[in-house]
């Protein structure tokens, strides 16, 4: 063993030296490339590319599309309030005539997609017809699958358009008057705004294809335009599913961006990517940040530790008492809490077996309804508004205010015309005693309320906590109906509760917006509210051609038709909460904002080095 | 399908090793072997308990067990603090407690919330777990949540244990079809995810309340006791006194349950306790995805998934209830440590080196047979 | 064997197929597919309804729809498999993939650490039975695993990630905490050896070391630019020589512990070579290779080696050489730390506590990696807490109870050292019920760590299953119940396989 031994170790000491001397020679060069980003965080991963169809339309996708598609306008901010901004880089839209309702549309040459091909009008079109009814038919042969099929309304009445001759404009006429057209005009999913390449589509759909840019548009301008119905099938296919990828698709065809970004990577459920388009030349100039990366980040609570740790720069997200308070402990991090689009509020149910907000209970005629009412605006009056902003919402939000219109966004100035005349003000302070009398009054004593709400929601269930106690007060003898999100909604629609609890979201600047909610017939008219007066009202404003302002006093009508049949009353506006790093400059929220509040105007941004 | 409920469901405990797959028999033989010819630690240890009967003996064992006794006091102790403070409900009858706030209770804002329980100088203070936002006592909830917790895994354990036994006593004995059918049945709700379950039984029983839920939670929770005592009773059902039994006449039931299952007694007393302890990882887990007890009824779990992200602004929401949790789990755990090894004789305390030396030294016929039974 | 393989494989398969109907139809009636479309106020609802419908295949009874699902998989025979798509309109396949991908990352490296540390804490433990040292590891591994897994994640990231990173930003150790450090290394060295003279030499070694350590850091400021350097390698791989030799082969085995320093080395001597040629294009298939051909030389050398038992010599060198090629993957590791922390990447915070990496990361091998280990550290870290505990006990409970049995009062009575009785006899029989647990248990970790996932950003299977049963898509959540199915039944049959294999006495039945 020790020959052994005695041979080997000189053997290895030799080996070493010379490995030792050898080791002189070699050189490493540094295996990493550096690049800079702005990286922002939003709590759910983007689903695909393209938002536009009824089974990937999230607020999550929606933040692709703001950062690569334009339109003829935007909601930007006007003294802090959201209002349309017209993209005058992108393009230019007026309205010719009002009757027929009549519009020109024209993009600006030289507006190109990312890959050198011009915008046109065939972009247009493909975003209106995608938008039809008769193209949306999940078992007919052309089925776009669109979000924002028009069914019956607005854009699916409209002649058929008449094509510039220079292909980047067009003259629109609506077959009936259309309120909300501006909105459309601005719209890149199904709307009058491009949303995908019609080019891309068409090259996508007929693969053998081996045209120009030019060349595919005009085939899909001739499809559209002559209603060619096979063509349409296989164009409805593609924009169906061809953009419905959640990690980078191979074909880079795909990524192809009228926005001011495009999208240079895309890791399943992780993040993604965005670079710098550098020949855009929309609205209102190019940005000035270079890359930005969006991660996916479900839980608050990791939002905020992330950002602490610096592998993001903002966050936006569902915000909580805790992650608030979280974010304000951090330093160089800037915290904006603002009202979002959402508004809380209860409902009453007026027309449900033995309900005691219905007529029929107390015999119906106009006797029961006056009784009804009366007992409708008790309980009403004993609702701890006040008292629910200042222990739920006011850690979230220290300015935040009671919300006293259901058709109007508070801040705007419809909002403040509206609150003077209709009545809502009257239920801002809580009032038990007021609510005892006129129960008295009504000859109605311990009622009870089948009151129901969402119990996977804390703040839904505190709310409840807190409208029972104060309801009780006031002799109501509250019942609670409780039950998970899930069943929330069918619930809701079936009946069996009196009043409820849940919000809707504005997420434009519609005035139909809310028109399901509070017409008789209505979709979404869970409470089964009824009044003739304001259904004949919604059809004056649908088809209204008067003013802004002309338009807005025939909805302050509506609402305070809400108010004085004491049908439903509003709470608050969902507290949002937008952190960003100190670095960062020119960040601002826009509450109407579909994805990210902080998004709409990232050209905007500038980082610090 | 959680981190949690995978520690707590899947094939068997912790602490308790057996051998597992559907085709496979034995396991320890926990109640065998504490006869003389185990060799000499045994003989020290079999002086200190001569003239005790089996049952005195473990008694004994447990409450040598030092880690087993402390819990169990402390545990005790926690259970006297949650029912007396709130009290609770018997058959709709509510027997008040000492504390001035229920947890459905909503109190105006004191302390600016903050908890005023303080160690020194010892105060206790109107909220001395302080308030959430809307006022909700803290330690009126925690009350509620020890009460729930404690009755869900209670429950658990029971109905997984019955379940379980039955399964595994029935299939272990008849073997063959009866044996093949079951085992497969068991492997059924091993494969089938328990969160979907657990959706469905939210989406059709939420309204049920706790109690429905724990049973439920029962009723899927079983598998791996009952692979525990099949493998048990197939050890058992070979030995003399079964054989003896059948002989004399005796019934499959009165065998399985006078003969075989007080022998598996040790096996399925410990896999309860760590099923318990297990359970209450389960339902904080379930309350995390929203799928555990409903609000406005409270549980340690629901508690502290709710105040999840209270942790560093306002620790007492977390801190107290979280501390619960780990010292009920922590207690059950050690008290089916001290189980175990008052039920296993093998798990004995360690003697010192020296002791064997001087026990080998003093005893050589035991030493001589101890290597005789090991070349056989 | 291969009968009872079959006819086991058979049976499993019958389950499955039949759980797979249960499941699906459980999960149709688990909540109501279309609704986040009732509190749509599109006016298009009715379509978007209608859409999702078809899309969904929702007129049809869950009862039958389950067979259109498994007409997907028959599909496979001719060629066009699929497992439906989502209620987002993808195909299931695609999700899948990803999914257990991101997964299997997490959980292999979480359950490795779980399995060396808590067989490691769990013989220890069981060798020194009601010690101090023994509670408190019992203390610890129940409170972490009794610790909510949510709860666990926020103080890694608390702790390990951001107070972690701003320790590097100046990376000093006080000296009270060096102090404090190295008092608790003695305690545990205390706790853990057996009373005598040699204990205090243990304990006092131990504290010093640590303290040296500790010390060295602080003031050559180390962290910052991390490496081991040749010398650090040939220290290591001296000292991991003689420990290895020692635990396989025993002091007295001479070839052995000559193999073991040949091999460590060898290791020494193609630091440089390695380090200037497959060192600059290294890949991840070469590095497995590289670790293969280490414990082949290893192997070699122990074989030329010889000894007593050549086999034992061999098993030496192997291990050797893989535990010193991984010390100098280290140290190139290492050496790229610097340039890593400094990046724009990272800022200065390499420790992250979201996601698997950095979106975008464009590196070499070295560096890529290197971006992974810092994301996957606060997860493995976190996933293997939970499992070593659990694990730990398995260990104690199998060690206690071969210790007891009659084989080894057999070894000892024969005079064989206690160290050859516990690596030997005991340690080899005590590890079968383990193996057995720790391959179930992987099988149920790959869908077992949801909440870890979430917390983590770590889209996994977990997730995708959550975003299943929030959408009651039933074709995403028989994707996921396939694969974790199909896994827990091959693991289960591995597990018998194994069992009897290593176990003759176990009879196979049924």
């Amino acid at each position: 063993m020790r020959k052994i031994m005695g041979r080997l170790v000189p053997a290895v000491a030799v080996a070493s030296v010379a490995a030792v001397a050898l080791a002189g020679c070699g050189s490493k060069s540094t295996g990493l490339v550096e690049s800079s980003t702005v990286t922002f965080s939003y709590n759910g991963p983007v689903t695909s590319l393209w938002e536009g169809t009824a089974n990937q339309y999230s607020t999550y996708n929606a933040n692709v599309a703001a950062l690569t598609n334009t339109g003829f306008n935007y909601y930007g901010l006007k003294n802090g309030t959201p209002s349309l901004v017209k993209n005058t880089n992108f393009g230019s839209y007026s309205e010719v005539s009002k009757s027929p309702l009549t519009l020109k549309l024209h993009v600006n040459k030289g507006v190109t997609w990312s890959d050198g091909a011009q915008v046109d009008a065939a972009d247009i079109l493909l975003s209106w017809a995608s938008g039809l009814s008769k193209y949306n038919n999940p078992k007919g042969p052309v089925n776009f699958n669109a979000v924002g099929a028009y069914a019956g309304t607005g854009l699916d009445l409209l002649n058929t358009p008449k094509v510039d001759p220079d292909g980047l404009g067009m003259t629109v006429s609506f077959k009936k008057p259309y309120v909300d057209w501006e909105v459309s005009v601005g719209s890149t999913v199904n709307g009058l705004s491009p949303g995908l390449p019609a080019h891309i589509a068409y090259e996508l759909a007929f693969p053998s294809f081996k045209g120009s840019a030019t060349q595919a548009d005009a085939a899909v301008q001739k499809a559209i335009l002559t209603g060619d119905q096979a063509t349409m099938a296989k164009l409805g296919k593609v924009w169906a599913n061809s953009w419905n990828v959640s990690s980078m698709p191979s074909d880079k065809r795909l990524l192809v961006s009228d926005g001011p970004y495009v999208v240079s990577g895309f890791q399943k459920n992780q993040s993604i990517s965005f670079k710098r388009r550098d020949d855009f030349t929309g609205e209102p100039k190019k940005p000035a940040i270079q890359n930005l990366t969006l991660r996916f980040i479900t839980d608050a609570t990791s939002q905020v530790q992330a950002l602490q740790n610096g592998e993001v720069q903002m966050i936006q997200g569902q915000p909580s008492t805790d992650t608030v308070a979280a974010v304000n402990k951090l330093n160089n991090v800037h915290v904006d809490t603002f009202a979002g689009s959402s508004y809380e509020h209860v409902d009453l149910n007026m027309k449900v077996g033995n309900g005691t907000f219905d007529p029929a209970t107390y015999g119906g005629g106009a006797a029961g309804a006056k009784k009804a009412l009366m007992v409708r605006q008790a309980f009403l009056k004993a609702l701890p508004r006040q008292e629910i902003i200042d222990k739920l919402i006011k850690p979230l939000q220290p300015d935040a205010k009671i919300d006293d219109s259901s058709l109007f966004l508070p801040g705007t100035p419809a909002y403040t015309k509206d609150v003077a005349t209709n009545g809502t003000k009257a239920y801002d302070k809580t009032d038990v005693a007021g609510a005892k009398a006129l129960l008295k009054k009504a000859g109605v004593s311990n009622p009870t309320v089948r009151f129901t709400y969402p119990n996977d929601n804390p703040r839904r269930v505190s709310e409840y906590q807190l409208i029972q106690a104060s309801e009780q007060q006031a002799g109501f003898n509250i019942k609670p109906v409780a039950m998970t999100t899930a069943k929330y909604f069918p619930f809701l629609e079936g009946g069996g509760y009196d009043a409820s609890i849940f919000a809707w979201q504005f997420t434009s600047l519609a005035y139909t917006g809310n028109q399901a909610a509070y017409t008789s017939t209505g979709g979404e008219n869970f409470n089964h509210y009824s009044n003739p007066q304001s259904d004949k009202l919604w059809g004056q404003i649908a088809s209204s051609t008067g003013t802004a302002d002309q338009t807005n006093a025939l909805m302050a009508k509506v609402d305070k038709n809400l108010v004085t049949d004491a049908a439903t009353m509003p709470l608050f506006q969902f507290p949002e909460m937008s952190a960003w790093s100190t670095k960062l400059s020119g960040v601002s929220d826009n509450p109407i904002a579909s994805g990210m509040n902080t998004l709409w105007d990232p050209w905007d941004w500038t980082v610090a080095k | 399908m959680s981190d949690h409920d995978s520690r707590g469901s899947h094939e068997s405990n912790p602490l308790d090793v057996v051998p597992m797959g559907g085709g496979i028999g034995g396991g320890m033989a926990h109640m065998e072997a504490a006869g003389a010819h185990e060799g000499v630690e045994n003989a020290i240890e079999l002086k200190e308990v001569e003239g005790l009967s089996q049952g005195r003996i473990i008694l004994r064992r447990f409450l040598h067990h030092r880690g087993a006794m402390i819990s169990l006091i402390i545990l005790v102790a926690l259970l006297l603090l949650a029912y007396s403070s709130i009290g609770f409900k018997v058959f709709g009858l509510q027997i008040p407690g000492w504390w001035k706030y229920q947890y459905t209770d909503i109190t105006n804002n004191s302390n600016n919330l903050h908890p005023t329980l303080s160690l020194w100088p010892p105060r206790f203070g109107a909220h001395p777990f302080g308030q959430d936002e809307i006022g909700h006592d803290v330690f009126a909830e925690t009350m509620r949540g020890v009460q729930q917790s404690f009755m869900i895994i209670v429950v658990i354990g029971v109905v997984s244990t019955a379940i379980g036994v039955v399964v595994g006593a029935v299939a272990g004995y008849f073997g063959g079809l009866i044996d093949a059918l079951l085992m497969r049945l068991t492997d059924m709700f091993i494969i089938v995810p328990l969160i979907i379950l657990a959706a469905v039984i939210g989406h059709y029983a939420a309204g049920a309340g706790p109690f429905v839920l724990a049973v439920l939670l029962g009723v899927l929770v079983w598998t791996s006791l009952a692979r525990l005592v099949r493998g048990e009773v197939l050890t058992l059902r070979s030995r003399e006194f079964v054989e003896a039994a059948k002989v004399a006449g005796a019934s499959h039931r009165r065998i399985i349950f006078k003969h075989i299952l007080p022998n598996a007694a040790g096996v399925i007393i410990v896999s309860m306790t760590l099923t318990m302890a297990a359970a209450i990882l389960l339902e904080a887990a379930l309350g995390y995805l929203g799928l555990g007890v409903q609000l406005p009824d409270i549980s340690l779990g629901s508690l502290i998934s709710t105040y999840e992200s209270s942790f560093g602004t306002r620790p007492w929401l977390f801190w107290y209830t979280g501390t619960f949790i780990l010292v009920i789990a922590l207690t059950v755990n050690f008290i089916g440590d001290g189980l175990r090894d008052a039920f296993d004789p093998r798990q004995r305390r360690k003697l010192s080196r020296r002791a064997k030396q001087e026990a080998s030294s003093s005893r050589p016929a035991a030493l001589i047979e101890t290597m005789n039974k090991a070349g056989q | 064997m291969l009968t009872f393989l079959l006819r086991r494989l058979a049976a499993s398969l019958v389950v499955l197929l039949v759980a797979s109907y249960v499941v699906y139809v459980i999960t149709c009636f688990s909540g109501d597919p279309l609704q986040d479309l009732r509190q749509s106020t599109s006016p298009n609802k009715a379509g978007l309804i209608a859409q999702r419908t078809a899309l969904m295949h929702l007129d049809v009874s869950p009862f039958l729809r389950y067979f259109i699902w498994f007409g997907g998989l028959l599909k496979g025979f001719t060629g066009h498999f699929t497992l439906g798509v989502t209620s987002g309109g993808q195909a299931v396949t695609g999700q899948l993939t990803a999914a257990v991908g991101s997964t299997f990352q997490l959980v292999t490296g979480a359950t490795l650490i779980a399995i060396v540390i808590g067989v490691a804490l769990g013989v220890v433990t069981a060798l020194r039975q009601y010690t101090a040292f023994d509670y408190g590891t019992t203390m610890m591994a129940f409170v972490f695993f009794s610790l909510p897994s949510f709860w666990l994640a926020v103080l890694l990231k608390e702790y390990l990630a951001i107070d972690f990173n701003n320790f590097l930003g100046h990376p000093v150790v006080p000296p009270v905490v060096i102090a404090i450090v190295a008092l608790v290394a003695g305690v545990v060295a205390w706790s853990i050896t057996e009373r005598g003279r040699s204990r205090w030499w243990f304990v006092g070694g131990t504290m010093v070391v640590i303290a040296a350590f500790l010390t060295f850091i602080s003031l050559t400021h180390w962290l910052d630019n991390p490496g081991l350097t040749i010398g650090g390698v040939a220290v290591l791989g001296v000292a991991t020589a003689f420990g290895v030799s020692y635990l396989t082969a025993g002091k007295e085995n001479k070839r052995s512990l000559y193999a073991a320093l040949t091999t460590a080395l060898v290791g020494v001597v193609l630091y440089y070579p390695l380090e200037w040629t497959v060192f600059s294009s290294m890949s991840m298939p070469l590095f497995l290779f590289l670790g293969v051909v280490a414990i082949a030389v290893g192997a070699l050398v122990g074989w030329l080696w010889g000894g007593p038992d050549r086999r034992v010599s061999m098993r030496t060198g192997g291990v050797v050489a893989f535990l010193t090629a991984g010390y100098i993957a280290v140290d190139r590791f290492m050496q790229d730390w610097n340039t890593y922390v400094n990046s724009t990447y990272v800022n200065g915070r390499p420790i992250a506590t979201i996601g698997s990496q950095t979106p975008n990361f464009d590196g070499d091998f070295w560096f890529t990696y290197i971006d992974r280990i810092t994301h996957l550290a606060l997860p493995t870290i976190s996933l293997a807490l939970i499992s070593l505990a659990g694990y730990s006990r398995y260990a104690r409970a199998s060690m206690l109870d071969v210790m007891n049995q009659d084989y080894i009062r057999t070894a000892r009575s024969k005079g064989l050292t206690e160290r050859a009785v516990v690596m030997r006899h005991a340690f080899r029989n005590a590890l079968i019920p383990v193996v057995t647990i720790v391959t179930l248990d992987f099988g149920a970790l790959i869908s077992g760590a949801i909440v870890t996932e979430n917390v983590f950003s770590f889209q996994g299977m977990g997730d995708l299953f959550i975003a299943g049963v929030t959408a009651v898509d039933p074709n995403t959540i028989m994707g996921v119940f396939l694969v974790t199915g199909i896994w827990a039944i091959a693991f289960n049959v591995i597990a018998d396989v194994l069992y009897s294999a290593l176990d003759p006495r176990i009879r196979v039945t049924s």
